[in-house]
């Protein structure tokens, strides 16, 4: 019972903050010792974490916003970007519109955004060019009428260098 | 009155016959039969291969959006949330994940969307939210996502 009281208020303080908030969740525990230490209070899910943090137990991954479109990277992927972007081939970027951050072990719930300066993506620009040749062409049945166009959309790809979680979760939680 | 270039042009049939024929056969180039080699054939099924390409761009999209969909339907069947109250309650809680990365999330993430569905379900619940779509699915009514959830976080960690 206790733990189930527990368990709501951990979700209960979720919903208390205000814009920017995280919710950090204790998912798995696979190492023995952390099993020990059962989440009774939300503290101690966010000490675990930041145990977990330290440990660098296992790879994160990120939700982050790049241009209207939501991309799930981790570290060492290669995405594609469509549409007009500013930065230049080389330039080395952090992605700041970060909505989920998680490991094996917890996951940080942004609403809508994580914390600036708890999550860290870096990449970096390898090539910008254009895509293939898109042809648009319209045609109507028995009215003589046939239009052909050809476009072809700006494309950046991106290497996610690293994603990493500072280890900062109970600051965070301060001004939740 | 001397009519100088628009008849002109009317006239000219644009670039040499065998150019023109060869621009339509060399996209006929994979096809079977005379669909390949005879130019009256051809010429239809590539102008009628190049709308469909067209048109499928746009088609393509609206594919990838009802499979997320499906997935993330069949996602929340596990959770004993319907798809219609996961957004609504994750829109609630402001939590903004789209479509793709919310399926992203429930065929590579499950403890991820696991832990997404109770927040939506704790928000709806927590809004005195009444959901319609939950009194259709006889499997989404007596149960108790938050007790579920919590029940599976025990045995987790009895472990």
């Amino acid at each position: 019972m206790a733990l189930l009281r527990s368990g709501l208020q951990r979700v209960a303080n979720i919903f208390g903050g205000t814009q920017g908030g995280i919710l950090s969740r204790f998912v798995t525990s696979l190492v023995p010792s952390e099993n020990k230490s059962v989440a009774e209070t939300s503290k101690e899910v966010i000490a675990t974490c930041n145990k977990l943090i330290e440990q660098n137990a296992s790879r994160n991954f990120a939700i982050v916003h790049i241009l209207g479109k939501q991309w799930r990277v981790t570290d060492g992927d290669l995405l594609v970007v469509e549409g007009y972007w500013p930065p230049n081939i080389g330039d080395q970027i952090t992605l700041d519109k970060v909505l989920v951050a998680a490991t094996k072990d917890f996951s940080l719930i942004g609403r809508p955004l994580v914390q600036p300066g708890l999550v860290t993506v870096t990449a970096t620009i390898i090539s910008k060019g254009l895509s293939h040749t898109r042809t648009h062409f319209k045609k109507k049945r028995r009215k003589q009428f046939m239009r052909i166009n050809f476009q072809r959309a700006q494309q950046t790809i991106l290497r996610i260098n690293s994603v990493e979680i500072g280890n900062k979760i109970n600051e965070g939680r301060n001004d939740v | 009155m001397v009519f100088l270039s628009v008849i002109n042009w009317a006239r000219c049939r644009g670039p040499d016959e065998f150019w023109r024929k060869r621009r339509v056969f060399r996209l006929a180039a994979h096809y079977i039969g005379r669909r390949r080699n005879c130019y009256s054939i051809a010429v239809r099924n590539v102008h009628r291969a190049l709308v469909y390409a067209t048109k499928a761009r746009k088609l393509k999209k609206e594919d990838m959006k009802s499979l997320w969909d499906v997935r993330i339907t069949a996602a929340c069947e596990q959770h004993n949330i319907t798809l219609f109250s996961l957004r609504e309650g994750l829109d609630r809680a402001n939590i903004m994940l789209d479509r793709k990365s919310l399926s992203d999330l429930a065929s590579w993430e499950p403890k991820t969307f696991e832990a997404l569905a109770a927040v939506a379900k704790y928000k709806l619940e927590t809004d005195r939210f009444i959901d319609g779509q939950d009194k259709c699915h006889p499997t989404g009514i007596n149960l108790n996502l938050k007790d579920v959830m919590l029940e599976a976080w025990l045995n987790e960690k009895k472990k």
